[in-house]
């Protein structure tokens, strides 16, 4: 094995080890060859670096704020869901109005589902995204896929030479 | 006696079918994690924690297309990115409209933006081998800096990372090759390392 097979190397090895072929040539390699074995040290004092960056504690309040905007976003009805005896029920009897409005709405679904859907089948997604929603509601999960395509797209193009890349460090273990 | 602990994916069908407690448990036993990919991925700044919060509102709006079959955090990390990927374009969005300039790969502008809304426990976390180490890490394209947060501080296996990020394992071995060889390369004048060989 050369140098620059060796270098090529050198990160898939830090990362997963490699193959058993790939390791034992590399070390070879490495064991007569001063410039190589500084490569690795660097590869792997920059990769240690990064334990320096350490993320804050998460406050103590974390859990609660989140549950207080789920029970938020569940009262403005963002998403019609099946009636539970849980704590958005009790806050319905504070807002009476909004409380007939869910209501109306939950008959509406109920309806549209009951005639629509083949027996034995939950409702489903179309039938709820039809209804109407308030400005603000949670994303969908419609609204999530269509963003990722979006972004994956977006890497698709950002990773094309990344995979020539690594066709280029396969070939030169098939070459071993 | 033995505490019954239940898991993640037992949790979030029980959140599918309205289960509010369970969401509860389920946002307790992750939050840690995913405010340590948002810190490390968008950097310093007061609202990790907002952005953190905004994950989990997402995982729960998403609740009825969880499958038994994905394993939690694997689904979890798909959102916590498209998460991060929104407030990224938002943030960029923010600093155009103010007029701060930012270039191509130079991301001193944005460091230096967030470093002027640094929380006095932040300011002491970040010591000079975590800035560096930060600058690094931002340095790096969209797709590789996530791969190598998930690998280097989650521990997520290439099947894994491969599956929260919609890509194949070649990809995601390529993404953590290439993040590899530029940090060596954007660390070597701090390192003292000396330039590649290459
Ligand atoms: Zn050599």
């Amino acid at each position: 094995m050369n140098c620059r097979r060796a270098l090529k190397a050198l990160p898939e090895i830090l990362d997963d080890g490699g193959s058993d072929a790939l390791r034992a040539a590399v070390e070879e390699h490495l064991h007569g060859c001063p410039a190589c074995r500084r490569e690795r040290e660097a590869l792997s004092r920059s990769w240690e670096l990064l334990d320096a960056v350490r993320a804050p504690a998460a406050g103590p309040q974390f859990t609660a704020a989140v549950m207080t905007r789920v029970r938020a976003s569940d009262t403005r009805g963002a998403l019609p869901r099946r009636a539970t005896a849980g704590p958005g029920i009790r806050s319905w009897w504070l807002a009476p109005a909004g409380a007939m409005a869910l209501v109306a709405l939950l008959v509406v679904s109920a309806l549209v589902t009951w005639t629509h859907r083949p027996p034995g089948r939950p409702p489903t997604p179309a039938v709820v995204a039809a209804l109407p929603s308030e400005p603000g509601r949670m994303p969908t999960d419609e609204d999530i896929i269509r963003d990722l395509d979006v972004y994956e797209q977006l890497d698709v193009l950002d990773n094309l030479w990344l995979l020539a890349d690594l066709e280029v460090l396969e070939d030169s273990e098939v070459e071993l | 006696m033995a505490r019954l602990v239940i898991d993640d994916s037992e949790l979030m069908l029980r959140v599918r079918s309205g289960d509010h407690a369970a969401f509860g448990v389920l946002v307790d036993r992750h939050k840690q994690r995913v405010l340590n990919v948002v810190y490390r991925y968008l950097g310093p700044g007061a609202d990790a924690e907002d952005i953190a919060q905004e994950v989990f509102i997402r995982v729960y709006g998403a609740r009825r297309s969880y499958v038994a079959s994905a394993k939690f955090t694997t689904w979890l990390y798909t959102i916590c990115r498209n998460t991060c990927l929104k407030e990224q374009a938002r943030r960029k969005t923010r600093r155009a409209l103010e007029g701060i300039p930012m270039g191509g790969t130079d991301h001193s502008a944005e460091v230096a933006a967030d470093a002027q809304t640094l929380s006095p426990l932040e300011a002491v976390l970040l010591d000079e081998h975590a800035i560096v180490a930060k600058r690094a890490i931002d340095s790096l394209p969209e797709a590789q800096r996530m791969a190598l947060i998930l690998r280097k501080y989650e521990g997520s296996t290439y099947e894994e990372i491969a599956e929260a990020m919609h890509c194949s394992v070649r990809a995601v071995k390529s993404l953590l090759y290439r993040a590899r060889v530029t940090l060596r390369r954007e660390l070597a004048e701090y390192l003292e390392l000396g330039e590649p060989s290459e």
